[in-house]
């Protein structure tokens, strides 16, 4: 059996534990529904798309991830 | 197709009617409570300063004061309305971010001596630097609103579908152009409002004038520390709301604190000024838009940049910077889109949604741009837009659903109606004619708070004596009449009539109902009505089977009688049992159909009160299974305008001689109210067009907070209109209806300022268009190379 490492991350305000060396893309598939107009936030700054597979998040680090269309 | 409904789809007189006409109606302020007291609040007077002290020791020795809150009662629980922006607190603790935020609240015995009150606390503030521009507040060293934020950068949204810099080089044509327009307010006739009370059992309860009474509870709930079930909110009548009503706000929670510390019912009334401080209206845009299309006329690129002036904190802004960008996706065919949109903090009052959230201004940049493409292509503005316009079945290159879309439908109508052909380009000078198209969405994909929460829920309780219906639903009637649409879709699937349904809405205990919002109701909540009264009766017919040994789908009830197929049917026994019921009555039932009076009472009789239940929430695409996704919307409405206009080349002064409007809703419920939210959208669109203007003083201060100096369109200033129902029967709303309370906004600004180019043949690129700016437009034309030439573009005037 393959241990994993985990680290702690917020991820919409809330604690939660990730694989070490988890990608955005890994925390989009594993935390959300894929949205087209989903935005993600890496400790405050908006992530590009195209980036997501290539950021790793870190211990304590703060995702949020924002379905914009909520109307008004 | 209007046969085959029995109540929808007619010119129906609105249930408040009589109310309103009356003057019987009941507003917030129409409310008294023994005992009850007045609150007001302080607000800052500078626009951004360092908090140091909060000094409310003379105010509270005042008599006739009954309670002084400040922070330190309050709290520090941050709310806002997106949990990824909880940037507010009830009042200020430690920084000042606009002239109005909030420091402290009195509650006193009259309103005179809380504002009296007011004046006695005393604050010490240290002045910072503030940012009063998008310019300013994004220039390298300025002063940071919230040290969350550098840069004061409060949401950004990039997306990008195709690929626009290739496409681009493909076009024949590129056409780049920067619109702005200007900080408006919704200027709701009702003010912001609301009573708090607790009841004797410690429940608060809050009556407010608000477009969501499911928001403010949690809100109220989630800031004050109180479970849910411990918090009522209700509506009573509410004169407008546009947006600015549709979250909870600071008088709805320190009323709430002031009523829980003293006990006694508390009242908050804004005035007009502190309206326009609390704002929460639409933002001020700047829109950079590079368009490419090949000379035929085909649309395929649209580079998009657009920077928001949000104000002191975040509202509704992550969703205004995101549909300020993705409402361009139609409804026209374009298959590379590119989009930058920034909200930038500044130290004014907080912008948030209105009417056409978001899109209003970029609709206007670009159709104005379409114009300008059409016209050096040689075509017709109309021959443009047909070319591209989408169909029912298209899917936008951000993934929108057309899932019905009777675009072209509106534009043949407008074209046809207004007389195009004999008009443009043959009005002569200073009058002219102008087109536009609109779009929008039809109900918003998710709430503003993370949850898989069901969007509404309606209950219908027929009466146990038979009859009528109680409708039960907790939509937010705000002037709209989504009260009378939800009344006439009930009685359209109970089978019964109008009059025989009695509607119960706008209160929290009634059940989930998002609000009036996202132009949502008529297509979200009428789908849990329109399910709820088939779930009643289908209970009825049951009975009805049990009793008659008929089955249900040979019955159905029509006009409040239920009508047998394949055969006489004999209910005489069920008629007797009834009139046996009702001796003495002299209204029991003779004619030779049973009645839904009698059938009604027969299933009480048979199984208790008899309730239907229904719900709705936005269907995952693709499925219910992992990886399906809610969509923007269920549904996008659409609308066509052509508006005609004469300009005084002397004084620049615009006058709208006619508008002729066509409206895709799917599906008419009330055609009366439909027409009404048409000819309400047009009248806001020219007054965002022609006048209206949140004007500030280099201080932050805003200069025409009432309505002398904020120009409101007034009814004798509306412009004949025609308005043309085009109905497209929406797979995904009920009975086929979707919006038209936001998007009929849409294309008026656009035809008014492609209109005015028509006349005078000057493109302006700023809103409003007063007199002032179309004259110095003008002027600036006709000393530039050529003059003004009608039907000719003489430059960009960005004044």
């Amino acid at each position: 059996m393959i241990e994993t490492d985990f680290i702690r991350v917020i991820v919409n305000g809330m604690q939660e534990s990730v694989p070490a060396g988890a990608t955005i893309a890994w925390m989009v598939e594993h935390f959300e529904d894929p949205d087209q107009d989903l935005i993600v936030e890496h400790n405050g700054r908006f992530v590009y798309p195209r980036r997501y597979a290539h950021t790793p998040v870190a211990p304590g680090d703060r995702l949020e991830f924002i379905h914009p269309n909520f109307g008004g | 197709m209007k046969a085959r409904f029995d109540v929808i789809n007619a010119d129906t007189r609105r249930l408040d009617t009589p109310d309103k006409a009356t003057g019987r109606a009941v507003y917030v302020d129409d409310i008294q409570r023994p005992g009850m007291l007045f609150g007001a609040i302080l607000r800052s007077n500078l626009p951004h300063a360092r908090l140091l002290n909060v000094d409310t020791a003379a105010a509270r020795r005042l008599p006739g004061v009954k309670a002084v809150i400040t922070a330190a009662d309050a709290g520090m629980v941050p709310y806002g309305v997106s949990p990824a922006r909880y940037d507010e607190t009830v009042f200020c603790h430690d920084r000042l971010r606009y002239i109005g935020d909030e420091i402290a609240a009195v509650a006193a015995v009259d309103e005179a001596t809380a504002r009296e009150a007011l004046e006695l606390i005393q604050v010490e503030a240290e002045p910072l630097d503030a940012v009063l521009t998008i310019e300013a507040a994004l220039a390298e060293g300025a002063p940071r609103l919230h040290e969350r934020f550098p840069g004061n950068l409060n949401a950004e949204v990039h997306q990008e579908f195709g690929d626009v810099a290739a496409a681009l080089k493909s076009c024949d044509i590129v056409k780049t152009t920067t619109f702005k327009n200007k900080r408006q307010d919704a200027v709701a006739l009702e003010p912001i409002g609301c009573i708090a009370e607790v009841d004797l059992q410690g429940r608060l309860t809050v009556i407010s004038s608000t477009q969501s009474p499911h928001y403010v509870q949690r809100t109220l709930a989630m800031v004050l520390g109180l479970p849910v079930g411990q918090v009522r909110v209700m509506k009573p009548y509410v004169g407008g709301g546009f947006g600015h009503k549709a979250a909870a706000n600071p008088a709805e929670l320190c009323a709430s604190l002031l009523t829980l510390k003293t006990g006694r019912p508390v009242k908050i009334i804004y005035s007009r000024e502190e309206v326009f401080l609390f704002s929460r209206s639409r933002h001020g845009f700047v829109h950079t838009l590079t368009t490419g299309a090949r000379k035929d006329g085909t649309l395929l690129a649209l580079a998009h940049k657009c920077h928001l002036d949000g104000g002191a904190y975040s509202s509704f802004g992550i969703a205004t910077v995101y549909y300020a960008g993705s409402l361009l996706g139609g409804p026209y065919r374009l298959p590379n889109m590119k989009y930058d949109g920034y909200r930038v903090y500044t130290n004014k009052p907080a912008c948030g949604a209105q009417r056409g959230h978001g899109g209003v201004a970029a609709r206007a940049a670009w159709e104005q741009q379409l114009d300008m493409i059409a016209e050096e292509l040689g075509m017709d503005p109309f021959e443009l837009r047909l070319k591209n316009v989408m169909a029912a079945g298209d899917v936008t290159c951000n993934a929108l659903n057309m899932s019905s879309l009777g675009m072209r439908e509106c534009l043949e109508a407008v074209h046809r109606d207004s007389g195009w052909s004999k008009k443009k380009g043959k009005l002569g000078r200073g009058r002219g004619i102008g087109m536009a198209c609109g779009f929008f969405v039809s109900g918003a994909g998710y709430p503003i708070y993370r949850s898989d929460t069901y969007h509404c829920t309606a209950t219908i309780k027929l009466a146990e004596d038979g009859g009528t219906a109680q409708l039960y639903t907790a939509s937010a009637e705000i002037g709209q009449g989504s009260d009378t649409a939800m009344a006439m879709i009930a009685a359209e699937a109970l089978g019964v009539n109008l009059e025989d349904i009695r509607v119960v809405s706008g209160d929290t205990d009634l059940g989930v109902d998002l609000g009036a919002y996202s132009s949502r109701q008529t297509l979200m909540t009428g789908h849990a009505v329109k399910e709820a009264a088939e779930d009643a009766r289908r209970q009825v017919l049951e009975v009805l089977c049990e009793e008659l040994g008929v089955p249900v789908e040979r019955m159905q009830i029509r006009h409040a009688q239920v009508v047998f197929s394949g055969g006489e049917v004999d209910f005489s026994a069920l008629r007797d049992r009834y009139i046996k019921e009702h001796r003495g009555w002299t209204d029991n039932p003779t004619g030779k159909t049973l009645s839904f009076r009698e059938a009604s009472r027969i299933a009480y009789l048979a199984r208790g009160t008899i309730v239907g239940t229904g719900k709705y929430k936005p269907p995952k695409l693709g499925g219910g299974f992992k990886g399906a996704a809610v969509g923007t919307s269920p549904a996008y409405g659409c609308s066509a305008q052509v508006v005609e206009v004469s300009v005084d080349p002397e004084t620049g002064r615009i006058i709208v001689e006619k508008v002729t409007d066509a409206h895709d809703c799917g599906r008419a419920i009330n055609r009366t109210a439909v027409e009404g939210q048409m000819e309400g959208s047009v009248s806001m669109g020219l007054g965002e067009a022609l006048h209206e203007e949140v004007k500030f003083d280099t201080n932050g201060r805003i200069l025409n907070p009432d309505l002398a100096e904020y120009k409101l369109v007034t009814a004798l200033d509306m412009p004949p209109l025609q308005c043309i129902i085009v109905e497209s029967n929406e797979p995904n709303g009920p009975y086929g209806a979707k919006e038209v309370g936001e998007g009929a906004i849409m294309p008026t600004i656009p035809a008014v300022l492609n209109a005015v180019y028509d006349a005078v043949g000057v493109r302006i690129f700023e809103l409003p268009l007063t007199p002032e700016r179309v004259h110095t437009a003008l002027r600036r034309a006709a000393k530039a190379p050529g003059g003004v030439t009608g039907g000719k573009d003489p430059g960009h005037d960005r004044n």
